[in-house]
C-alpha cells in the first residue's frame, strides 16, 4: 500500500515535468523579433511570473502568463495590468494576456508547432474566445 | 502542479476544520451549518474575497459548499451590473446549476439502481 | 446516590468528544476530498475544452457521481461517521443527503417519497443561498448606485 502510494506520487510528479524550463518561450520562427523583445523586457522582472509564454502574428498575439502559486491570490489583478501594458507596447494588434492554466497549455502546444499566419491567428481567435466563456 | 494540490488540500481541509467547529463547539445540526457555510460564501463573494480564494486553491474553494453561495451570488452580481434590479433574480442560477442538477439526476440514477440497506430482504 | 452523584458519574463514565481529535478528522478527509477534487479538474483542463474557470462544472458533477456510488454501496455512512464535517462540507455532503433521501423513500413511491423527501438538508442550504445571493447582490448594487462602492 504505501510503495504504491509513492509510485503514484512519483508518477505524478514526473508527469507534470513536461520539459518546459526555460521562462521565456515564443514563435519558433524570426518574425516579430524587437516586438517580442519588447514583450520579455515587460515581464522579465516581475516577482510574480513563474513563465510566459507568447506568441505573435501581424494581427494578433497571444500572451500565456503562469503565476507563481503565492501570487495566484491577486492573479485577476495583475492580468489586468499586464494585459494593459502588453496592449500599449503592442498597439496595432488585438492581444490576448491571459493567466488561466488551459491557455497556456494550448499556447504552449501551439509554440511546439510550425504552422502559418493565418493558422496561428485562427487559433488564437478560438483560444480567446475560450477565455471568455462563462459556464 | 503539486503546490496547487498541497493547496488545495490545505485549504478545503480548514473549511472543513471550520465546520467541524461550528458543530463541536457551537453544537449545531450539519443542517444549520452548511447553511452558515453556505450564507459565508455569498457574504465573502459580496466583499469580492471569494474568487480570489477560488484562484489562490483551486478545488479547495471549488469544492466545499461555500462555493454553492458564492456562484449564485456571483451570477447575480454579474447580472445587475448589466441589467440593473431585475439581473438580481435573473442572474443568480446562470451559472451555478451544475451542482443542484447532478444531485437530483444522480440521486434519481440512484434512487433506480440501489437499495435500501434498511429493508429486510 | 443523588441527582448530583448521578450527574457527576455519568459526565466522568461516557466517552468524551475530543474536538481536536475531530477536527483532525474533517481537515484529513475534507482536504484528500478537494485534491481529488483538484485531480479531476487537472484532468478536465488537460483532455478537454475546459479552462480554470468552466472546469468547477465537471468537476462538482463528477465529485456527486462519486458520491452516488460511494452512497449507493453504503460506504458513505462509515465515511461520514469517520470524517464528521470533513465529509459533509464538502459537496459530497449535499450529494449524499440528496442521494440517500431518494434511495431511502422509493419505497414509498417515486412522485411522493423520492420527489417529496429529495430536499430535506438540501433545502436549507438552496433556500439560504438563495436569500442570501439575494440580499448580497441588492446591497452591492444599491452601493453601487448610491456611488460608494465599485463592481
Amino acid at each position: 500500500m504505501k510503495k504504491g502510494l509513492l509510485l503514484l506520487v512519483t508518477l505524478i510528479l514526473v508527469g507534470c515535468n513536461n520539459g518546459q524550463t526555460s521562462f521565456f518561450t515564443t514563435n519558433k520562427d524570426s518574425s516579430h523579433k524587437d516586438q517580442r523583445q519588447e514583450i520579455e523586457q515587460i515581464v522579465k522582472d516581475d516577482q510574480h511570473i513563474k513563465r510566459v509564454t507568447a506568441l505573435l502574428t501581424d494581427n494578433a498575439a497571444i500572451v500565456g502568463i503562469e503565476v507563481k502559486p503565492f501570487s495566484k491570490w491577486k492573479k485577476r489583478q495583475y492580468e489586468k495590468e499586464w494585459q494593459k501594458e502588453i496592449e500599449k507596447a503592442l498597439p496595432q494588434k488585438d492581444v490576448l494576456v491571459s493567466t488561466d492554466l488551459k491557455i497556456m497549455i494550448e499556447t504552449d502546444k501551439l509554440a511546439k508547432k510550425q504552422m502559418g499566419e493565418k493558422e496561428l491567428d485562427k487559433k488564437i481567435k478560438e483560444l480567446k474566445e475560450l477565455s471568455e466563456e462563462e459556464t | 502542479m503539486l503546490s496547487s494540490l498541497i493547496m488545495a488540500f490545505i485549504v478545503g481541509g480548514l473549511i472543513c476544520v471550520i465546520g467541524q467547529l461550528l458543530m463541536d463547539i457551537g453544537k449545531l445540526t450539519p443542517a444549520h451549518t452548511l447553511t452558515i457555510l453556505v450564507v459565508a460564501g455569498a457574504i465573502l463573494d459580496g466583499f469580492n474575497l471569494y474568487e480570489p480564494l477560488i484562484d489562490f486553491a483551486g478545488a479547495g474553494a471549488t469544492i466545499p459548499i461555500t462555493s454553492f453561495g458564492n456562484s449564485l451570488t456571483h451570477g447575480a452580481i454579474a447580472e445587475a451590473e448589466k441589467h440593473g434590479w431585475i439581473g438580481v433574480l435573473t442572474g443568480m442560477f446562470e451559472v451555478t446549476s451544475s451542482g443542484i442538477s447532478a444531485a437530483i439526476l444522480f440521486g434519481m440514477i440512484g434512487a433506480l439502481i440501489f437499495h435500501s440497506k434498511g429493508q429486510h430482504p | 446516590m443523588d441527582a448530583k452523584q448521578y450527574d457527576h458519574l455519568q459526565q466522568s463514565l461516557s466517552p468524551k468528544p475530543s474536538i481536536l481529535k475531530n477536527c483532525l478528522k474533517a481537515f484529513l478527509v475534507g482536504g484528500i476530498i478537494c485534491t481529488i477534487g483538484q485531480l479531476i479538474t487537472f484532468f478536465y483542463i488537460t483532455y478537454f475544452n475546459f479552462t480554470e474557470k468552466t472546469a468547477g462544472n465537471p468537476t462538482v458533477a463528477t465529485i456527486i457521481f462519486l458520491t452516488m456510488l460511494l452512497t449507493g454501496f453504503g460506504v458513505y455512512k462509515k465515511i461520514g461517521q469517520f470524517a464528521g464535517a470533513g465529509s459533509a462540507v464538502p459537496v459530497t455532503g449535499f450529494g449524499n443527503s440528496v442521494i440517500s433521501a431518494a434511495i431511502e423513500h422509493k419505497t414509498e413511491g417515486f412522485v411522493l417519497g423520492v420527489g417529496g423527501n429529495i430536499f430535506k438538508l438540501a433545502g436549507s442550504v438552496i433556500v439560504f443561498g438563495v436569500t442570501a445571493a439575494f440580499v448580497v447582490a441588492l446591497v452591492k448594487l444599491i452601493l453601487v448606485t448610491m456611488g460608494v462602492a465599485n463592481w
